[in-house]
């Protein structure tokens, strides 16, 4: 690797440099021969733009690359640019209304043409196509015009002042597409580009060979890339489908696959398949939270469609002793333990990463029966008619707790229902297969928006390391209703005017100490508040084969990121 | 048999039609939503805007249409143009295309027959034959030790899912022989291993052997059972006492005598069941990663990917179908005492 | 043919045939049902002997036994000079020409999916060489002489009537030439118009190529036509054997006796004055027999000795036998 720390964001090249050199593995490209990955999801198409989905935004992360991507620590780190554009350094510009990038000067694509803002500029225009139906279209958010300014310039401008201006060509789900390749495909056409969108040209390390959909990719090196000597591997075949279990197996105990993603297997079931000794299990921890959403509304079944989970309040989670007691009673490292064993940690945030968001306020590593039993107590909480539920004014404190079908959420559901029922909550399970629960439509009474249940779990994230779009969950107008055809993402229907006057506060704020503030006092806010009772959180495991050198698992960004660094162990 | 043949033929275009509509139906309202699968991080507008590009928003009756056209029409034209080189004028018309991937649902649909057809069909094939003498045996030696190893083996092939039968010989083979043992054999299926010459015809054969035996397993179980019955019932028949009365062979009276006559019901039922080698087998598929029809149904359902869910349940209808009627064809063909006329 | 010197073709000898009966959890041998128990008898060369008995007496395991279509529980089958019942498999696969069957059920006892031609013409196949052509004019040649139209020979069986398919089953039987046929019932299953044309065939055969028959049947004035001598079952043994004229005149066991006075007359002025001997009670279970005479639960001339010992087989008068306690006592 030739080292250019000149050129590099300062950030970037500490975290970046030191570790080329003592990994120490140089030589010519393709030295290594084959590597194989195995995805118990299937890829169904290369081009990111069309679907969304994890496994295709990965599969097509190792051909198309974005301008600035995210590291393993979550920073971020310039890719086909030479520095990240900030206000300090000019390229964002002081009303925060733009950003100007400048390409890293001699890319070429893996035809051989060279590499133009025209390109970035495509990009835009091919997703932000009203007809095209891109997935990734909130990355183009508030983006009035992209520009190329010359060959190597891309001008960004945005409709009002963006303090995070990091959306459009960052990260694996923004990816530049090569505007020769596309010409044709724009708007409706998207769909029908089915050459294009399986074997997209890129800049990455490789180049599709052979694309067979929800099945296999086969890859060999670029030999156009841009770094000398990368990738270590000749060719890549990229398997799909199948189960977390036959993935893993794959990996550390058969070692006919070199990188398995995502296991979300019981903790004992990796812990013995690290016994096979052919590989071992690496985790890392976004933002993902798998936690329980108490709803602010009333979803009685006795109210009519417009009324029910639409008027406020709850009849009785609105009251912080009910609220604060229901958490209290939660183990959340046995939770941690049963479910989740190395890929999960307790939290009490609804945003724990990246650290500078992680607030600090909140504790809740002990269960406490008695002092949740006290609260209620205290808030005249008691059991009067001996039907096992306490109540008050008439109101019985029994829940429907409902989530997707899923066996670690059957076992949490089971546990939580126990721990509640020691504090005199009685609660009525349920569980809904996730095609329906996270559907979406509105049409089903079973949707997780429609939430038609006193507390539902799931869990949920973010993409890339600001959370401010993630904050704005729990905007009042951001609720799901019936004039919003049940669309929106505020599940709880949380609404508080401090909350929205802070958030407002946030998407005005540049600088990320100020920002991580904000952030933290946003969480601490609808924590507090009982919208959101946080359990778990989540980190994602993935395992390699001992002779696979170089991975770095990327919670941030394609866990694929720097597959042109992987080496073979000698 | 011809004019039966040709009238079951005509009476099967409604019988189909009706299936297609009642399929669309049954996909169309159930649950399911392309998007579903998405992560929750893409906001519900984009999944509105990506519903209206894949036209999934439009009335059911017009989609409806719209498949039918592509299916009967487009489809069959596009193919015979591949096929002859000819220009039918299918250029800039719609195909038929997959809400997973955005590509045409019969390329993918012809993408995977290979697979399929080379290891559920093998497995059906290597099964049959495995059932044929199994069950011969079985009648012939009714109640001996070989006719109740075979029960025994019939019985595990029923009740055991290839779920299971699958990862146990995963775990035998794969597992615990160690990888660069002579016996040891890949627990995921190469789809694109190709056969160029020895080296790599064994390879194919190692990689298909534990898919191929565990569906083997199943098909072998109901068809030496299948098979045993049909003998039984005609060791006791009459014709072969003649048969033994005039002299014949052992091998003779139950090779020609009993095995001709008791095929007849078996080779329908052989004939009933090759449908299902073209429906792939879903579990199967899933634990060896054979990816082929099977797999791509599932994908596409739990994808909510209904182009593909309709147009593959339709294939497998229209197969049912046919070979139904292939079978009772068979049937006056092997026996004479039938006649459709 | 009584009064041509009298060679026995075929020479049966306490013959035994029981099956056994499995049963319980392991299927073990629970007991036997002998459905044949202990029988003997000869057949002269050229002659026709009846065997008559009710249904499930075991008249058609006799006759299967004799050919070896099961294998004998014990005695011995001699047909002409060779031993059947022990014969290695395929010694008597050979012998197998000199011996055939006629069934009882026309359609079943030919194979559905073979042509007419392929089924009179499999043992020929088997057991001779000769050529296709051949073959095939003797196929032709058998059709002619059971009276079947030559044209049918590529007809499957199911496209005949019963009387055809019998005459293809005659047909078949004698393909080989064979010395000694057993026909189990023959008639059985026939309309009755055809009966007599099938008897006449079987007769006409007879006298044409010198055939020996075992001819069994329920129908004893089928018997009477076409027997010289008529054995009588009874529950696994024979009870009576006796020239036709002097059973059908003189019947001695008591069974024979009942079994006869069944038969109608057809003059109906003898028919009113025949006195029916009506027995009592069902046949015993061949699977547990009564002790004694097999026959003593339903004899009307019982006596205490036909309980406690079983009556001997013996001639007592000449070329007549009995197995009776009645006429023990007599000589």
């Amino acid at each position: 690797m030739k080292l250019k720390p000149a050129l590099l964001g300062a950030a970037a090249s500490l975290a970046f440099v030191p570790m080329a050199m003592a990994d120490g593995h140089s030589g010519e490209r393709g030295r290594d021969g084959a590597v194989s990955i195995i995805y118990w999801q299937a890829p169904s198409i290369m081009n990111p733009f069309l679907s969304g989905g994890t496994k295709d935004v990965e599969a097509g992360s190792m051909v198309v690359e974005p301008l600035a991507r995210y590291s393993e620590t979550g920073e971020l780190v310039p890719w086909l640019v030479d520095e990240i554009p900030t206000t300090d350094n000019g390229g964002v510009s002081e009303d925060l209304t733009t950003i100007t990038w400048k390409i890293k000067p001699g890319i070429v694509w893996s035809d051989g043409t060279p590499f133009t803002s025209a390109d970035v500029k495509f990009t835009a225009d091919y997703c932000m196509n009203p007809e095209g139906g891109c997935a990734q279209i909130t990355k183009f958010e508030g983006v009035t015009n992209v520009e190329a300014i010359d060959d190597l310039t891309v001008k960004v401008t945005f409709d009002k002042p963006t303090p995070f201006p990091y959306g459009p060509f960052v990260g694996g789900e923004s990816p530049i597409l090569q505007a020769a390749q596309f010409a044709d495909c724009t708007g409706a056409a998207a769909s029908s580009c089915s050459e294009q969108n399986f074997n997209p040209i890129g800049t990455g390390p490789f180049k599709v060979v052979e694309f067979k959909p929800n099945d296999v990719i086969t890859m060999e090196a670029n030999e156009n890339y841009r770094e000398e000597g990368k990738p270590a591997f000749a060719t890549v075949t990229f398997k799909g489908g199948g189960d977390a279990t036959a993935a893993g197996r794959a990996v550390m105990e058969t070692g006919e696959f070199d990188y398995a993603w995502n296991l979300q297997l019981a903790p004992d079931v990796i812990a013995n398949m690290e016994k096979g000794g052919k590989g071992k299990p690496v985790a890392g921890f976004g933002p993902l939270v798998e936690r329980l959403m108490l709803n602010q509304t009333n979803p009685s079944p006795d109210l009519g469609p417009e009324e029910r989970s639409v008027i406020r309040p709850h009849p009785f989670l609105g009251d912080p002793a009910v609220y604060k007691a229901m958490s209290m009673a939660i183990d959340r490292p046995l939770l941690v333990e049963i479910g989740y064993g190395k890929a999960g940690k307790v939290t009490c945030n609804w945003v724990p990463a990246p650290d500078a968001f992680n607030s600090t306020s909140m504790t809740c590593d002990k269960q406490d029966i008695a002092g949740a039993n006290k609260l209620l107590e205290d808030a005249g909480w008691v059991d009067s008619n001996g039907d096992g539920s306490r109540d008050k004014d008439g109101v019985e404190l029994s829940l429907l707790y409902q989530s997707s079908t899923n066996a670690v959420r059957q076992d949490f559901q089971a546990l939580i229902k126990q721990w509640w029922s020691e504090i005199g909550i009685t609660a009525e399970l349920r569980n809904v297969d996730s095609s329906v629960f996270f559907g979406g439509d509105a049409a089903s009474p079973d949707t997780f928006q429609k939430f038609y249940a006193d507390v539902e779990m799931y869990a949920n994230t973010f993409n890339g390391t600001d959370p401010q779009s993630y904050l704005a969950n729990g905007l009042c107008d951001k609720a799901p209703s019936p004039a919003t055809q049940w669309q929106g993402e505020n599940i709880t229907r949380f609404c508080n005017e401090e909350y929205d006057a802070l958030h407002k506060k946030l998407s005005n704020t540049a600088g990320l100490e100020a920002r991580a503030e904000i952030g933290k006092q946003l969480n601490d806010l609808i924590v507090q508040e009982g919208a959101i009772i946080p359990l778990v959180h989540r980190g994602r495991l993935s395992a390699h084969a001992n002779s696979l050198g170089g991975v770095k698992l990327n919670v941030w960004d394609s866990e694929l990121w720097n597959v042109a660094d992987w080496y073979r162990v000698k | 048999m011809f004019t039966f043949t040709i009238r079951r033929l005509i009476l099967t275009v409604p019988t189909l039609l009706f299936i297609s509509f009642v399929i669309f139906m049954i996909v169309k309202l159930s649950p399911s939503d392309p998007t579903g699968n998405l992560p929750l991080t893409i906001p519900s507008e984009v999944r509105e805007q990506i519903r209206e590009a894949l036209g999934v928003n439009k009335p059911l009756i017009v989609q409806y249409g719209l498949w039918l056209k592509q299916f009967f029409w487009l489809e069959p034209r596009i193919y015979l143009e591949h096929a002859f080189g000819w220009d039918l004028g299918t250029a800039g018309e719609t195909r038929l295309i997959s809400y997973q991937t955005r590509s045409p649902v019969m390329d993918l649909i012809m993408q995977r027959m290979p697979q399929t057809l080379m290891v559920v069909g093998t497995a059906y094939l290597v099964g049959t034959l495995i059932a044929l003498p199994i069950g011969i045996i079985s009648a012939y030696k009714q109640y001996s030790v070989f006719d109740q190893m075979g029960t025994l083996v019939s019985m595990i092939g029923f009740s055991v899912p290839p779920f299971f039968s699958g990862v146990l010989v995963i775990v035998l083979f794969s597992v615990m022989i160690p990888s660069d043992s002579y016996f040891w054999l890949p627990s995921i299926y190469d789809t694109t291993h190709e056969v160029t010459d020895w080296e790599s015809f064994k390879f194919q054969f190692r990689q298909m052997i534990m898919p191929v035996m565990v569906l083997a397993l199943q098909i072998t179980a109901q068809i030496s059972r299948f098979t045993r019955a049909s003998m039984l019932d005609n060791l006791n028949q009459d014709y072969v006492r003649t048969a033994r009365a005039k002299g014949m062979k052992e091998k003779t009276v139950v090779l020609v005598h009993v095995l001709r006559n008791s095929m007849i019901p078996v080779v329908t039922v052989i004939a009933l069941g090759i449908p299902s080698i073209f429906g792939g087998a879903i579990i199967t598929e899933q634990v060896f990663k054979v990816n082929g029809l099977g797999q791509l149904l599932i994908i596409a359902i739990q994808g909510g990917d209904v182009p593909t869910v309709q147009t593959l349940t339709f294939i497998f209808a229209i197969l049912i179908v046919l070979f139904n009627l292939i079978a009772d064809v068979l049937y006056g063909i092997l026996d004479p005492r039938i006649r459709y006329d | 043919m009584l009064d041509t010197p009298k060679e026995p073709l075929v020479r049966v000898s306490n013959l035994k045939m029981h099956f056994p009966i499995y049963g319980g959890l392991l299927r073990r041998r629970t007991g036997e049902v002998k459905a044949v128990d202990g029988i003997s008898f000869d057949i002269f060369e050229g002659e026709t002997l009846g065997l008559v008995g009710e249904s499930g007496c075991g008249k058609s395991t006799v006759g299967r036994s004799v050919l070896r279509l099961y294998e004998v529980t014990g005695g011995s089958v001699t047909i002409d000079g060779r031993d059947i019942a022990h014969a290695a498999p395929e010694e008597l696969r050979k012998m197998r020409t000199q011996m055939q069957m006629i069934f009882q059920d026309p359609q079943a006892s030919l194979n559905p999916r073979m042509k007419v031609s392929e089924i009179i013409g499999e043992p020929l196949r088997e057991h001779h060489a000769g050529s296709a052509a051949e073959r095939r004019e003797r196929v032709l040649e058998l059709m002619d002489q059971v009276g079947l139209n030559r044209d049918f020979a590529n007809r499957y069986p199911h496209e005949f009537s019963g009387g055809q398919r019998q005459r293809i089953g005659i047909a078949r039987a004698l393909a080989l030439n064979p010395k000694f046929i057993v026909c189990d019932e023959p008639i059985a299953a026939l309309d009755v118009s055809i009966q007599a044309q099938v008897v006449n065939l079987l007769e006409e055969l007879q006298e044409r190529l010198g055939l020996t028959y075992l001819f069994i049947s329920h129908d004893l004035s089928m018997v009477r036509h076409i027997a010289d001598r008529v054995a009588v079952m009874y529950l696994g043994r024979i009870a009576e054997l006796a020239p036709r004229d002097d059973i059908y005149a003189e019947p001695l066991h008591p069974y024979t006796k009942a079994l006869l006075s069944a038969v109608p007359e057809p003059d109906p002025s003898v028919e009113e004055k025949v006195e029916r001997i009506i027995l009592a009670g069902d046949v015993p279970s061949p699977s547990n027999p009564p002790k004694g005479c097999n026959f003593c639960t339903r004899c009307p001339s019982v006596m205490d000795i036909c309980k406690r010992d079983e009556p001997e087989f013996r001639e007592v008068q000449p070329g007549r036998f009995v197995a009776c306690h009645l006429f023990n006592q007599t000589t």
